[in-house]
């Protein structure tokens, strides 16, 4: 497995937390999802949130209301479902167990 | 100068340039495709064009007003392109559809991979073997093979395989030497356009039918004018890197050079070519003037006939008035009085609609005309099998005109049906 194989597998793996995570923390629109994903170099490019999102909130994970925006049209506010708060802390369990163990597995190979 | 369109993307009023238009439109086609499995509602897309539209409004200012080329291929780059949505999605949502496409393993028509409407490709993909196969065994099996072909056109759906890879035969005028018709074949057919030549220059020692064909051809296609055709012209699977591709292609013109043999092949063909321009120009315009001509003469000549055959035959003409002529009404019968009104009609509509495609290219609904075309066979079939007994009807009643019935009459025979019998 190369490298960038290796990225975009974790990638994957992480971008659905990673989103929920992001609209956990506040109501969000699309683009600041996406600044914030590109800022950590989770996405390379911005087209692949959108599935993502529309498949959220296909299994009632987020929602979204339109929001009149001061400039522009009108955006889409994502905000994060009960069930969507109940799945993030699953996947947060999830994380730091792994975490953890990779973190161990890292530590007694030095 | 460029044209500009006007588009609305994402609730905001864009002002683009044409080829600019033509990519975006291309890439929002194919992503379209690409989730249409999990996007019922099309609200992916949505989210793409509000935030293609956001991109959009960064790009303009009151310096510059218009979206141009460039400012779609670097939205294009930051939305991201078929390939890296096939990296995140690929496990997932698409397994889907190949596995659809592996378990649904029913006959489709395969458009996007045909020569005239995907018979043979679908029967390959069906089979799992190269089309070529399928269509050489279908060459080989004239004349059996063209009823067969039809009833298949007719019979199976078709189906886009690879929808992004929809081919339309063009015209490819700038890399031409006429009329660009041999090449556009070869964009089509995806074989050497030098061997599309050959055949056609070979062919002008025998009768001359590739003259015809190029000439029907020329009448027949479009030129490629646009991007978005000239890359449906040769069946470019749109994502990022194959627009970029093709935009290189087109500036830089990266053909490949020509080698001398085919210079000197090409030579005496761009020598005559403008001549030849200049002579199919007036051929295409003397043949739909004759063309029109002769259609208007036919659509009137039938019309005339469907007057004068309906007011005869549904008239109520008196024994009195002319005893011998109520007679030979009398011996046609209803049923075949409205066939053949509807015949003449029929017959009138569809000319009519061919003349409109021949001198306008202005196409009709294609189901509409062949349920047209069978309807107009189907009372033809009706009136060929009224006909005989009708014919033979009037002979016993002695109703024939005097130059048949003088020296000939009609019999039947089982294996001919009707025939004319020269009287001992």
């Amino acid at each position: 497995m190369s490298t960038e194989n290796f990225k975009i597998q974790i990638r994957k793996g992480l971008l659905e937390f990673c989103v929920l995570q992001i609209i956990s923390k506040k109501e969000v629109y699309a683009s600041e999802i996406i600044e914030e994903l590109k800022g950590s170099k989770i996405i390379v490019v911005e087209g692949t949130v959108y599935p993502l999102l529309s498949r959220l909130k296909k299994s009632d994970y987020i929602k979204h209301e339109w929001k009149e925006s001061t400039q522009g049209p009108p955006r889409k506010y994502y905000s994060i479902s009960v069930y969507g708060l109940e799945h993030l802390k699953e996947l947060i369990v999830s994380w730091s167990d792994i975490n953890s163990s990779v973190k161990e597995l890292l530590k007694t190979k030095k | 100068m460029k044209k500009t369109l006007t588009i609305n993307i994402g609730h905001s009023i864009f002002n683009i340039e044409e080829d600019a238009y033509e990519i975006l439109n291309k890439y929002l086609d194919s992503i379209k495709n690409y989730f249409k499995k999990i996007d019922n509602d099309s609200e992916i897309i949505k989210d793409f064009e509000l935030r293609i539209a956001e991109n959009f409004s960064a790009k303009v200012s009151p310096i510059k007003q218009c979206i141009d080329l460039s400012d779609v291929k670097e939205v294009i780059k930051i939305m991201g392109s078929l390939d890296d949505f096939k990296e995140i999605y690929d496990d997932t949502e698409t397994e889907n559809v190949n596995e659809e496409k592996k378990t649904n393993n029913k006959l489709f028509r395969d458009s996007s991979n045909r020569v005239i409407a995907g018979v043979c490709s679908g029967i390959a993909e069906y089979f799992r073997i190269d089309p070529i196969i399928v269509r050489v065994l279908f060459f080989i099996a004239v004349p059996l093979n063209l009823i067969v072909y039809i009833i298949f056109w007719i019979g199976i759906p078709s189906k886009d395989f690879d929808p992004d890879l929809r081919k339309i035969l063009y015209r490819d005028k700038e890399n031409g030497v006429i009329g660009g018709v041999a090449k556009g074949l070869s964009n089509y057919l995806k074989i050497d356009a030098n061997i599309i030549r050959v055949i056609f220059v070979v062919s002008l020692f025998f009768g001359g039918a590739g003259l015809l064909f190029y000439f029907l051809l020329w009448l027949f296609t479009k030129e490629a004018k646009t991007i978005g055709e000239k890359m449906n012209m040769s069946g470019f699977n749109v994502n990022l890197s194959n627009v970029e591709d093709f935009i290189k292609k087109k500036t830089k013109n990266l053909n490949s050079p020509e080698n001398t043999l085919t210079k000197v092949f090409l030579f005496p063909f761009r020598l005559l070519a403008p001549l030849i321009n200049a002579f199919l120009k007036i051929g295409v315009f003397v043949f739909k003037t004759i063309f029109f001509i002769f259609s208007s003469i036919f659509i009137v000549f039938i019309s005339i006939l469907l007057v004068v055959f309906s007011t005869i035959s549904f008239k109520d003409i008196s024994p009195e008035q002319d005893p011998k002529f109520h007679e030979l009404l009398n011996t046609i019968p209803d049923y075949f009085a409205i066939f053949s009104v509807v015949f003449l009609l029929l017959t009138i509509i569809i000319s009519v609609i061919i003349s409109f495609y021949v001198l306008f290219k202005k196409k009709s609904n294609s189901y509409f005309f062949m349920v047209l075309i069978f309807l107009w066979i189907a009372f033809l079939t009706l009136i060929m099998i009224s006909l005989p007994n009708i014919i033979l009807n009037m002979q016993d009643l002695n109703l024939l005109p005097n130059w048949i019935d003088g020296n000939y009459s009609f019999i039947w025979k089982w294996n001919d049906g009707i025939m004319l019998n020269k009287n001992n």
